[in-house]
């Protein structure tokens, strides 16, 4: 059986790595050379992800001037993004060298400013939009096909809406406030362990096979 | 770390490494892989998107490398290979995105070793993977996605990976357009919203099984086969838990047992 070797390296390294910080964290803060390597490869994840974040940026102006540049569908939507990167790269550096006027004790930056005032009350009026989704969501599931399901998923929402507005005061039913409570605290409660259980279980799986080098990401 | 979580954590370990070992070495798996409709509509989807000559979009939302869900994006990773492997042979390339930036080389190499794998690396293009920044609350991620979805041209959108509730915004982005959605997320919010918006939805653990269901590789169904080994393995534990919390005569019961396996009785 022919090995490549340039398939093989990044194999070992994943399984050598991996294998040591598993025993490190295993081992538990004991203060032993595992202990330290652990904090050492976590240290070294860190910086890694750091230098990952340029990479970001680097690749978010490359689609953006591309799209701009190639007058693509969207080349207004990019051209306001890269003015509003450059304002604010703009500010930032302002601000950390001194070139803007001095801000009273106390006072926020301006770029802070910027980013609450603009971006923060953009994503409220989004969050907002997100009950009118759900609404749309369970009108489109129920037109797509009626299922026991979808009018399970009806139920559960009607009942938590309205005994949302029975908490509020708005009317009195203490029998739909306990069944709401007891709806969140016991089928949904349990519904979600089991997703996440699942969901840790499989991780485990994934786990082992990057560490015995099954996985498909470090073979090729 | 206690000793016990310690114990239990090279117990699991071992276990699934026993499992996972004695499942590899099968040519036949014992169990047949049961249907899960969200792979079944990939492969006609898929067709469709190269037929219409529109990009398929695949996104990591939040999974990160280096975070809590790294073995989640490896696992989407996996998933998307294989939608872009199939994809190739189309004149649009997928688009990849991600919230994560450090996820941005694994999809840039995901894309990458997929048109390699099909000799058609010429046609690959490093703008296909691309990272939008989420902001505080992921709302800014899910704005930018349905804008792409338009820009695009998007045929249909697989979201596999940590998603929450601006889900919703995306998935209601896509039904507008009449973009198939197939999603599913490891937070019980995003998952909620995959099941009501998207066409089909992956559930739990079933994000992890995509290699089985779409590798052409027989063995990599023995993954899938150790996941249920060892999801009815948990049921067990599970109820024998709860019915020793409950009963004492059953809890008596074990602990005698447990002594007697110990060598104590």
């Amino acid at each position: 059986m022919r090995v490549r070797f340039g398939a093989l390296l990044p194999s070992a390294i994943a399984i050598g790595f991996g294998l040591l910080t598993l025993i490190g964290l295993l081992a538990g803060g004991d203060g032993s050379l595992f202990d330290l390597l652990t904090t050492l490869f976590l240290q070294i994840v860190v910086i890694t992800v750091a230098l990952a974040f340029l990479l970001g940026i680097l690749n978010l102006l490359l689609v953006h001037l591309g799209r701009l540049f190639g007058r693509k569908r969207g080349a207004l939507y990019s051209l306001v993004l890269l003015l509003s990167f450059v304002l604010a790269l703009t500010l930032a550096i302002l601000e950390r060298t001194g070139g803007l006027p001095a801000r009273p004790a106390g006072e926020r930056p301006l770029s802070m400013i910027l980013l609450e005032t603009v971006q923060v009350s953009i994503e409220s009026a989004l969050a907002g939009l997100l009950v009118f989704a759900l609404v749309y969501g369970a009108y489109r599931m129920l037109r797509r096909r009626v299922t026991w399901g979808g009018l399970l998923f009806l139920a559960a929402l009607l009942t938590v809406l309205l005994g949302e507005i029975a908490a509020r005061g708005v009317f009195e039913s203490p029998l739909l406030l306990s069944f709401r409570t007891w709806l969140s605290s016991v089928p949904v409660s349990a519904g979600a362990r089991g997703l996440l259980l699942g969901i840790a279980l499989a991780t485990v799986i994934a786990g082992v096979r990057v560490l015995i080098g099954q996985d498909r990401s470090y073979r090729e | 770390m206690d000793s016990t979580t310690q114990v239990s954590a090279i117990l699991i370990l071992l276990l699934t490494l026993v499992v996972n070992v004695l499942f590899s070495r099968r040519r036949r798996q014992p169990f047949g892989l049961r249907s899960i409709p969200a792979f079944a509509l990939l492969t006609p989807t898929i067709g469709a998107a190269i037929e219409a000559n529109h990009p398929l979009h695949l996104s990591y939302g939040s999974s990160a490398l280096g975070g809590e869900n790294t073995v989640l994006a490896l696992a989407s990773s996996e998933l998307f290979y294989q939608v872009a492997r199939q994809a190739a042979i189309g004149d649009t390339t997928p688009i990849l995105t991600t919230s994560a930036p450090s996820t941005l080389p694994l999809a840039q190499d995901t894309l990458r070793r997929a048109y390699q794998s099909r000799g058609l690396l010429n046609r690959y293009h490093y703008s296909s993977a691309r990272w939008y920044p989420a902001g505080p609350r992921s709302l800014a991620f899910a704005a930018a996605l349905t804008s792409m979805l338009r820009d695009d041209d998007v045929h249909a959108s697989v979201l596999v990976g940590g998603f929450g509730s601006e889900l919703a915004l995306i998935a209601e982005a896509a039904a507008r357009r009449d973009q198939t959605l197939i999603a599913a997320s490891d937070q019980p919010e995003g998952q909620a919203i995959a099941y009501v918006l998207a066409d089909e939805a992956l559930i739990g653990e079933e994000m992890f099984a995509a290699g089985a269901y779409l590798d052409e590789n027989p063995r990599a169904s023995a993954n899938a086969a150790v996941s249920d080994v060892l999801r009815w393995l948990l049921v067990l534990a599970l109820v024998v838990a709860t019915l020793s919390a409950g009963n004492q005569a059953f809890a008596q019961l074990l602990g005698e047992l447990l002594a007697r396996l110990q060598g104590g009785g």
